[in-house]
């Protein structure tokens, strides 16, 4: 053999080695049957009463478990609590906890620990959190299965807040719900379906799960965060991924089995992949338009209810989605599935109008300034303020959009400067999104206030005392009828005074592989029924 | 030359200095802040203030920079605000696949453009020049997150020959290490290789014309001879020079590369603590990255004396 040939020879068996090297390492990348991968968002925050979003509300779920929970209608069930019941006057909740509860430390779950654990919660910067502390006299442990909640007086929505839609309280050991408020639990020892490997845990590269062996499902078959938790798989490996393309590519490839959220523009890669599923998994969201109610024009409600007719929301849910099988427009301020629906003083939010809009815009001072409008996030937040700033020049009003991170619009929010005086700090219209279920119980809604005069209270400075009033009332109301009734009132008065506009509701499909079966719809994703087959 | 070497390094202090009161005035006076990230949607203005005070930032910025600095001075580069982590546990976590990383594309970049570079030289107003210099300005100017995702989709989604994402170390398999490594490494080495071929070309082709090469020729040696231990040795130190800036292109480019691929490296913690406004996490990866580029150039310097002698003198 001549020297070149061996040179040949040798170059191509190291080319084949490399082959089969790839060939096997692909191999190692397909997640095994007992291991559901998951491609999602980057978590800042583990401990479930800090604060944190949604990826954190997410953790909670895996890890911890809480007393009560929502099922799909919306109705209170019992999830570690065995039963419940309430004094004569309402005053008074006692809950028995469910037996054989345990942590992942094996030690049971005692009424010591709830207590502990919805007192630490209650010191929270969540707004349900702060409603339960408002009604709360005490919390108090009967025995080591039995605690009770007495309240200052009647509250008609007391279950819904104890439960909270949005980050339940979590019941985490008391040894660690006696960490303070403003510091962080290192410790993440739950009572949750799964156990979290904290030595596998790289903040923004992954986060592993394991079965929890002990836990004891609910009999019921699950609905949202209610029913039985039955855990299938013995891993679940929750992978960080941020770019949308590189997470659709790797469920394609199979390296991951789910992706928690498609984003509308990459539907269409995985539509007419066979081997992918598409479904929503999470309720949907909601568009949110806040106004700053103390810079002109906006400070005069002619100009903010010229943004009810000027605002379409099949327009613009067709913008974020690009498919009306995935919006829903809702002429109400609530939650369209809650039952507190109505279309009570609704109609210029249901029909856009823009020669109405114009003409309200100049009663109500428009004088050729620039307005403000910016966003932060995600595509449908940038495609919501776009179709808004495009309607507003429509009308012939100068607008100037910026798309920035969300550090710098949460900073930017806060400001109550003049935009139309300081345009670089202050602003008119802030463009948001918020979760579905967020605004399904009027009382607690934590986005709706009228506290803002004098430049105090919550972002957008709407400063209306009916709408806190109202808010009490409805907690207090004694029967649903009243409830209903409070809520379309209460409506009548958001649109009256225009603290913010929904632009209605879409959703976002999970993307998973075709062997994964048994997913359940949730406000948050949760991964429990799931299996691969 | 250890003289040499010390000299260098205490230079190197003032340096990291700048960088430092820049880093924290740049990060500082950008909107927002942790407490804002880590409150909740529905926090009060009031929650969101006494956060900020549990976290340290309602202290003057002068203060806060000389807490920060006297930290540094004693190695500690702090906590993050957010995953409540030290700095350093976060990068340890991180450092291996930017360094594997960077270690492939300079492998890849060097190991190609440097003969290709001399190739084109050699072959000078050639069409294989030409293609050279073509395939050059490709690699220049194709957006490195455009040429990554086309390979993934080709190679990854339809061929289904590399994975489309990930690291995985070198520990768990050098196979599995190097599949996982060829696509990040080729789509960020694209551009750094076209630098490379480039500037070895333009040196080589001013060497070759030189007295020295022509009695090399004269006295029968075979071109390869003449071109790599003559030619291209007395190329070297331009060469070397460009190894050593590019090394900054290349920290530019592991941020967006590591997004593509989704490689969970120092660009990666990078971004995120910058978008998180996590201070201590952007100061302290700010400056081993500069610590870093210090430390490249000074030993491309130091190279100098081992390519030409004179140097030494």
């Amino acid at each position: 053999m001549s020297k070149r040939s061996l040179v040949f020879s040798m170059a191509l068996a190291m080319g084949f080695s490399v082959l089969v090297a790839s060939g096997s390492a692909l191999a190692q990348r397909i997640p095994p049957k007992d291991t559901l991968r998951f491609a999602g968002f980057s978590v800042k925050v583990l401990d479930p009463h800090f604060g944190g979003g949604g990826s954190t509300e997410f953790f909670q779920y895996k890890v911890y478990d809480s007393l009560f929970a929502f099922d799909e209608n919306m109705v209170v069930q019992p999830q570690m609590a065995e039963k419940f019941t309430w004094n004569a006057d309402k005053t008074k909740l006692t809950v028995t906890l469910r037996p054989g509860l345990k942590f992942h430390d094996g030690q049971p779950v005692r009424a010591a620990d709830a207590v502990a654990s919805l007192k630490r919660w209650s010191n929270g910067r969540r707004g349900t959190a702060r409603i339960f502390k408002q009604f709360t006299k005490s919390i108090d442990v009967v025995d080591d299965k039995t605690l009770t909640w007495t309240l200052t007086e009647p509250f008609g929505m007391s279950m819904e807040v104890i439960t909270s839609v949005r980050y339940p309280p979590a019941i985490i050991p008391e040894r660690l719900a006696k960490t303070p408020r403003n510091k962080q639990i290192k410790d993440f020892t739950g009572s949750g379906p799964y156990v979290f490997l904290p030595d596998e845990y790289v903040p923004g590269k992954q986060l592993h799960f394991k079965k929890f062996e002990d836990y004891v499902p609910r009999s019921e078959p699950p609905s949202f965060t209610a029913g039985g938790k039955k855990v299938h798989v013995k891993k679940l490996e929750w992978k960080i991924m941020k770019d949308d393309a590189t997470r659709v590519a790797a469920l394609r490839t199979g390296e991951i089995d789910l992706i928690q959220e498609v984003p509308h523009a990459l539907r269409k890669d995985l539509l007419t992949d066979p081997n992918v599923v598409l479904k929503p998994l999470r309720t949907g969201r909601q568009g949110l338009i806040f106004i700053n109610h103390l810079a002109p024009p906006f400070d005069n409600k002619k100009a903010r209810q010229a943004l009810l007719w000027l605002i379409s929301q099949d327009e613009t849910l067709t913008a974020i989605t690009g498919d009306p099988a995935l919006y829903q427009t809702c002429p109400s301020v609530w939650t369209c599935a809650s039952p507190y629906a109505t279309d009570v003083a609704s109609e210029a939010i249901m029909k856009q109008d823009l020669e109405k809009a114009k003409q309200l815009m100049k009663e109500g001072g428009y004088n050729g300034q620039t307005i403000q409008v910016f966003q932060a996030g995600s595509t449908a937040t940038f495609s919501n303020a776009t179709v808004l700033a495009a309607n507003l020049r429509k009308i012939g009003v100068k607008v100037q959009h910026q798309a920035m991170n969300r550090g710098a619009a949460i900073a930017r929010r806060k400001n109550t400067v003049d935009p139309n005086k300081d345009p670089k700090k202050g602003w008119h219209i802030y463009v948001q999104a918020t979760q579905e279920v967020t605004p399904s119980i009027p009382a607690l809604m934590g986005l709706l206030q009228g506290d803002g005069c004098n430049k105090k209270g919550f972002y957008g400075w709407t400063c209306d005392e009916r709408i806190g009033k109202l808010k009490v009332a409805f907690g207090q109301a004694k029967s649903e009828a009243e409830r209903k009734k409070i809520a379309a009132e209460l409506q009548k008065v958001v649109y009256d005074t225009v603290p913010y506009i929904q632009t209605g509701l879409y959703s976002n499909e999970a993307a998973y592989r075709s062997n994964v079966k048994g997913a359940v719809r949730a406000p948050s994703p949760i991964y429990w029924n799931i299996r691969k087959e | 030359m250890f003289t040499y070497i010390v000299r260098r390094c205490f230079a190197a202090i003032p340096v990291m200095i700048v960088v430092g009161v820049f880093v924290f005035l740049l990060i500082h006076l950008t909107p927002g802040d942790p407490a804002d990230i880590l409150a909740d949607e529905d926090a009060t203005p009031a929650e969101i203030e006494q956060l900020r005070e549990s976290l340290g930032l309602d202290k003057p910025l002068h203060t806060q920079f000389l807490i920060w600095s006297g930290n540094i001075a004693t190695g500690d580069l702090g906590t993050s605000l957010l995953v409540s982590k030290p700095v350093t546990t976060l990068m340890a976590q991180r450092i291996e696949p930017t360094i594997f990383l960077a270690i492939t594309t300079l492998t890849f970049a060097v190991f190609l453009g440097v003969p290709l570079g001399v190739m084109a030289a050699w072959k000078q107003g050639t069409w294989w020049d030409h293609a050279i210099m073509i395939f050059a300005v490709l690699g220049f100017s194709v957006p490195g997150f455009w040429l990554g995702f086309m390979f993934v989709s080709k190679f990854a989604v339809d061929w289904t020959i590399v994975p489309a994402q990930g690291f995985v170390s070198i520990r768990e398999g050098f196979g599995t290490f190097l599949h996982h490594m060829i696509l990040p490494t080729i789509t960020l080495g694209s551009s750094y290789m076209a630098l490379i071929t480039r500037i070895t070309r333009a040196t080589v082709v001013e060497v070759l014309k030189e007295d020295y090469i022509r009695t090399a020729y004269a006295k029968g040696l075979p071109p390869m001879k003449v071109l790599f231990r003559h030619a291209l040795q007395n190329s070297s130190i331009p060469i070397v020079t460009v190894i050593g800036i590019g090394f900054a292109l290349l920290i530019n480019g592991v941020v967006v590369i590591e997004t593509v691929f989704n490689i969970p490296g120092m660009g990666n913690l990078t971004i995120e603590a910058v978008l998180d406004r996590d201070y201590p996490v952007v100061q302290g990866v700010i400056l081993v990255f500069s610590g870093i580029y210090v430390l490249v150039n000074l030993v491309v310097d130091l190279s100098y004396s081992i390519f030409d002698p004179r140097v030494r003198h």
